[in-house]
């Protein structure tokens, strides 16, 4: 064994308490790394894959269609894969009107998301597979090799029927619904999948599915030249945010990704240069030994450099084993308690380009090192940099050495160090705060979700300012009613506004700013106008209301006698813009510092009055108002004020329908239906483009949210073990590179509960420090991630004007009970470790 | 008048086959406004007597009074005020804070006990000790001399009764350390400082009127005569 390979031997045994630390510190870095990297990118993929099972994993579509735009698809350069789908007409039901199309696919459009749950696609000509849904609605069952006996429409290319034809089948397959949850933009998709020679008719339309090549994801609008009036073109926004028109959550997730690896680079790196700094300290007594000896430079480094490469990849190798197998394993236990699965998905190239990253720069810092043994004298220590480099202020008035006044001198002489320490706490508290917060809006979404929107599916928006654009007969709500899997339907009918006046009503600030602000805006004139609903005598409808009575009281028995209406006057806010804000619509105004809060008070309980509706004016009696809703949910989200809420029988007598129509519907479905089947019945109303099928995004989002949540959390818990780890290491090279000079103090005199005190006061303020710019960082943060939105704002009203918006909205809408929490617990959590190297101090005077 | 009595003091560090036996049945006194210097060989006990008598190391055995104040009978608070009121202590390593210039250095006993420094008085031992010039610089500017009469002032700034010196000459060159050593006895002088000084120079104890010997830790001689 050769001079070097002794030494380093001998080195690493003797240095081993050093090594140790700088090996679990690098481990620990890596684990850190490489689990909340594989956690974020898992997570992604997760919520990727699930919405490519759920929307399709195409890129683009061409609707109606033909096979030559087909072929010039499939020949082009961008695209990877492409699918069609040949329609050759439509199933009829069992009411002889039009149920689902017919047609057959290619195998490459199987593969972009048709689900089979049992069976397979059709091989025979007299073979079939259809979509659950369709089976039950036709009366049958799901079981494979039965007979399907069908009624076939066809149609020649002017839409005119050419065919009817029957035809019997046996099962090949059951497909997942998917025709009601693609994005078709009214198109028809094949329910019903045959052979292309199971039927003897023409083709009427192709509907082409494409997957685009990765580089070319973003071009895709490039592709509508081409399919210019050869069909209908769709970007599948419902999979990809990309194709969103701002694409915030897409950009939400970069910049998020973005910070969190920047975070954790930074902080992994600062971590190890420290160990790597103290171990430098440590040997450097030998050094000067080994020089004194006759050893040079050049014998020092490659010594030095040795043990440093050997403890450097041993470590390096098994922090990246030790990160793989806390990845791996946190999957598994989530995998183990949650029902489905989610999707363990490593970044191979981002995972290499950030410990590459890490390893380089740790290496340099290695190197770096050596380099001062370079420098060495020949008597004498290496020149610690950090060590001697004091930053002295000249000129500095004499002033009494209180505690304060003495760590400000000590931070500013060691501004290097200040620097490196103050940037830990600062980067773990960022990273803590900002996965907390995004457990903690994720767990808010899931619970907003499961409880805000109850219902399966609505028709219209509700929360809209304007007059109502949707208009469903009575008729189709009864269809709606009955239509299977329909547990309970809540009709609202809405009118648009209506001019209403009321003794006071001149002395009514109120009624005054609403006139010219809104009024003029939404209804087009500027009067004071109500808007009525009229709901039904069912007590799920009313009930409601009557609880969220603020002023006066309301019995049932006045409500449906139509003897008393409710009254809905929120408060509203005016803006520096001189725009009204109500408390619950804020968002897209400004905050005015002095805002001044506008209520109506000129309508008591007991007032009446008077409304013109189209049978003329009639005159009503307020019996109670609602100020704010403090329940919310969907029957919550009136946002018009002077709303005006009231039986049924009432409305009628103010509006005058021919035929009595409603404008809003919340429907519910019954939990143990079939809720696939519901969904076709649902898309057969006429007024279908207007009802939104809120079941399938709640269970998404439910699901998601809940996932988020979970991995969230995941991903905080490493965090707080990892902060730990640092700021005990991070406080105990202060104790130990403060020691000396906390040695002479005492000499002086100072008793050693003072130097505790200026120990911990030195934490505080850093501490303090960190959190404030952390929130700074955060407030940053959102404002960039909302510039797009505002950038108008900022056109038109300054600069100024955009940061103070951004500085009210953010820290008047964001939960401060939560991240107040969260805050005081990290503080709590530092002081705590802090204590643990006081024990160094009780040596003091030794 | 006795300033300081130590009484029968013994200090072992170690243990086991390790055991060190510092100190052994040390009786000593010092008058009040006397000039003691105590000498002998490394390791003989030196250094530890005078930790303990500067009130920085409990004996394991005896005890040591100032004045008639049982130094290790206090609580910490009260010990720690006594030696910054009644005790100044100059070290062999300087010991200055180097994040402080000369005058902070110097006012740190004084901002440590919470009261107001004597500017008069500290602007009257740096003329002394020709450092009025050096206020405003910081340690990493000074020689070695200059730290160590800084850390002198430093322990006079609050006009103790007792000033300990332990080596106060053994980091420096010979010029330095005389420069050092004439500081010290010119204080001496001028303010007829009561000063136990301790050394390994049989040169600087004869420049004492008292002189004691420590030999394994125990006094071996106590000498009175003149000083020079």
């Amino acid at each position: 064994m050769n001079f070097y390979n002794i030494i380093v031997k001998l080195n690493l045994k003797k240095y081993k308490k050093s090594y140790l630390s700088l090996f679990i510190v690098i481990i620990l870095a890596c684990t850190f790394t490489l689990s909340i990297t594989i956690f974020n990118d898992s997570l992604i993929k997760t919520e990727e894959q699930q919405r490519k099972d759920i929307y399709g994993s195409w890129h683009i579509a061409v609707y109606n269609s033909d096979n030559s735009l087909y072929k010039d698809l499939r020949n082009h350069g961008t695209i990877k894969s492409i699918g069609k789908m040949t329609v050759y007409g439509s199933v009829l039901g069992p009411d002889n009107i039009a149920a689902g199309a017919i047609g057959s696919a290619d195998d490459n459009m199987y593969r972009m998301g048709l689900e089979l749950l049992d069976g397979r696609f059709p091989a025979k000509d007299n073979e079939i597979a259809v979509e659950m849904s369709y089976l039950s609605m036709l009366g049958y069952s799901y079981e494979l090799g039965q007979s399907i006996q069908l009624k076939i429409q066809s149609y020649d290319k002017e839409g005119k029927q050419v065919k009817e034809i029957e035809k019997t089948y046996i099962l090949s397959g059951v497909l997942k619904n998917y025709s009601t949850i693609w994005k078709t933009e009214g198109n028809q998709l094949v329910s019903f999948f045959v052979t292309d020679t199971s039927l003897p008719v023409l083709p009427l339309f192709e509907n082409v599915f494409g997957i685009l090549d990765k580089r070319y994801m973003k071009n895709a609008d490039e592709l509508v030249m081409l399919t210019l009036n050869r069909g209908n073109f769709i970007k599948n926004d419902y999979t990809y945010y990309e194709y969103t028109s701002e694409n915030k959550s897409g950009r939400e997730a970069f910049l998020s990704e973005l910070l969190l690896v920047l975070v954790v680079t930074i902080t992994s790196v600062f971590f190890i240069f420290n160990m790597l700094f103290i171990s430098l300290k440590e040997h450097n007594k030998s050094f000067v030994v080994m020089r004194c000896l006759g050893a040079s430079k050049y014998q020092i480094s490659v010594l030095y450099l040795k043990e440093l490469i050997i403890v450097l990849l041993a470590a390096f190798a098994a922090g990246i084993v030790f990160g793989l197998l806390v990845a791996f394993s946190g999957y598994n236990l989530m995998c183990f308690y949650m029902e489905e699965k989610f999707i363990f998905y490593i970044d191979i190239t981002k995972l290499i380009l950030l410990i590459s990253v890490i390893i380089g720069i740790v290496f340099l810092f290695a190197i770096l090192s050596v380099v001062r043994i370079g420098k060495m004298p020949l008597t004498g220590n290496i020149k610690l940099q950090s060590e001697n480099k004091l930053y002295f202020k000249r000129g500095r008035k004499l002033k009494p050495l209180t505690i304060r006044r003495m760590v400000r001198i000590f931070n500013s002489a060691h501004r290097k160090e200040t620097v490196v320490y103050f940037l830990l706490i600062f980067g773990t508290f960022l990273v803590l705060v900002s996965s907390f917060y995004g457990s903690y809006e994720k767990y808010k979404y899931y619970i907003s979700i499961k409880n805000i929107y109850t219902e399966d599916y609505e028709y219209g928006i509700m929360s809209s300012y304007y007059e109502p654009k949707t208009h469903m007969e009575e008729s189709e709500v009864e269809k709606i009613r009955n239509i299977y899997g329909i547990d309970y339907v809540r009709a609202y009918r809405c009118s648009n506004y209506l001019p209403i006046t009321w003794s006071g009503m001149e002395e009514s600030e109120y009624a005054k700013y609403l006139k010219d602000n809104f009024f003029a805006r939404y209804a087009g004139n500027a009067s004071v106008n109500a808007t009525v609903y009229g709901i039904s005598d069912d007590e799920r409808d009313y009930k409601f209301y009557l609880d969220e009575i603020d002023k006066g009281k309301v019995s049932a028995d006045e409500f449906l006698k139509e003897n008393e209406v409710i009254l809905y006057l929120p408060t509203f806010y005016k803006t520096q813009d001189n725009r009204m804000i109500s408390s619950v619509n804020s968002t897209y105004s400004i905050y005015d510092p002095d805002q001044k809060a506008i209520s109506e008070n000129t309508i008591r309980i007991g007032d009446e009055i008077k409304i013109r509706g189209d049978r003329g004016e009639i005159t009503i009696k307020v019996g109670g108002i609602i100020d704010n809703f403090e329940n919310l949910n969907s029957q919550s989200i009136l946002v018009k004020p002077y709303s005006i809420i009231c039986n049924n029988n009432l409305y009628d007598k103010l509006i005058d329908n021919n035929v009595r129509t409603f404008e809003y519907l919340q429907i519910y479905a019954n939990k143990n239906a079939n809720y696939e089947r519901t969904d076709v019945e649902i898309s057969k109303i006429n007024d279908k483009s207007y009802i939104q099928n809120r079941r399938i995004k709640k269970e998404d989002a439910k699901y998601n949210a809940l996932i988020n949540t979970v991995i969230s959390l995941m991903i905080s818990l490493i965090i707080i073990i990892i902060t730990i780890l640092i700021q005990y290491n991070n406080f105990l090279t202060k104790v130990e590179s403060d020691y000396r000079r906390n040695h002479v103090l005492f000499l002086l005199g100072m008793n050693k509960w003072r130097i505790i005190i200026l120990y911990l006061y030195n934490v505080l303020k850093n501490n303090i420090i960190a959190i404030i710019l952390g929130f700074l960082a955060i407030y940053l943060y959102q404002a960039i991630m909302d510039i797009n939105d505002f950038s108008n704002l900022l056109k038109s009203d300054g600069i100024l004007n955009f940061w103070s918006y951004i500085f009210n909205l953010y820290f008047a809408t964001l939960p401060w009970n939560f991240i107040g929490i969260v805050t005081i617990s990290y503080l709590a959590l530092n002081l705590f470790i802090a204590f643990y190297p006081l024990s160094k101090y009780r040596k003091l005077g030794e | 008048m006795k300033l300081l009595n130590i009484e029968n003091v013994g200090k072992t560090f170690g243990k086991g086959s390790g055991l060190i036996t510092a100190l052994e049945g040390v009786n000593l006194s010092i008058e009040k406004g006397s000039f003691t210097t105590i000498i002998g060989r490394s390791g003989s006990g030196k250094s530890t007597l005078l930790n303990i008598a500067g009130g920085l190391l409990p004996p394991d055995r005896g005890k040591v009074f100032l004045e008639d104040i049982d130094l290790y009978g206090l609580k910490d608070n009260a010990l720690s005020r006594l030696r910054r009121k009644r005790i100044g202590i100059v070290f062999q390593a300087f010991n200055l804070i180097p994040e402080f210039t000369v005058i902070e250095n110097i006012c740190l006993p004084s901002y440590l006990d919470q009261s107001k420094p004597n500017l008069k008085f500290i602007d009257e031992i740096l003329e002394l000790i020709e450092m009025s010039d050096k206020k405003g610089k910081y340690p990493y500017e000074l020689s070695g001399g200059e730290q160590q009469r800084t850390a002198l002032a430093r322990a006079l700034s609050t006009k103790p009764d007792l000033l300990l010196a332990d080596e106060p000459t053994g980091n420096l060159d010979l010029k330095s350390g005389e420069q050092v050593l004439d500081a010290i006895q010119y204080c001496y002088h001028i303010f007829n400082q009561t000063t136990l000084l301790v050394t390994h120079n049989l040169e600087i104890s004869r420049q004492s009127k008292r002189v004691i010997t420590l030999q394994d830790g125990k006094i071996v001689s106590d000498s009175i005569g003149e000083m020079i």
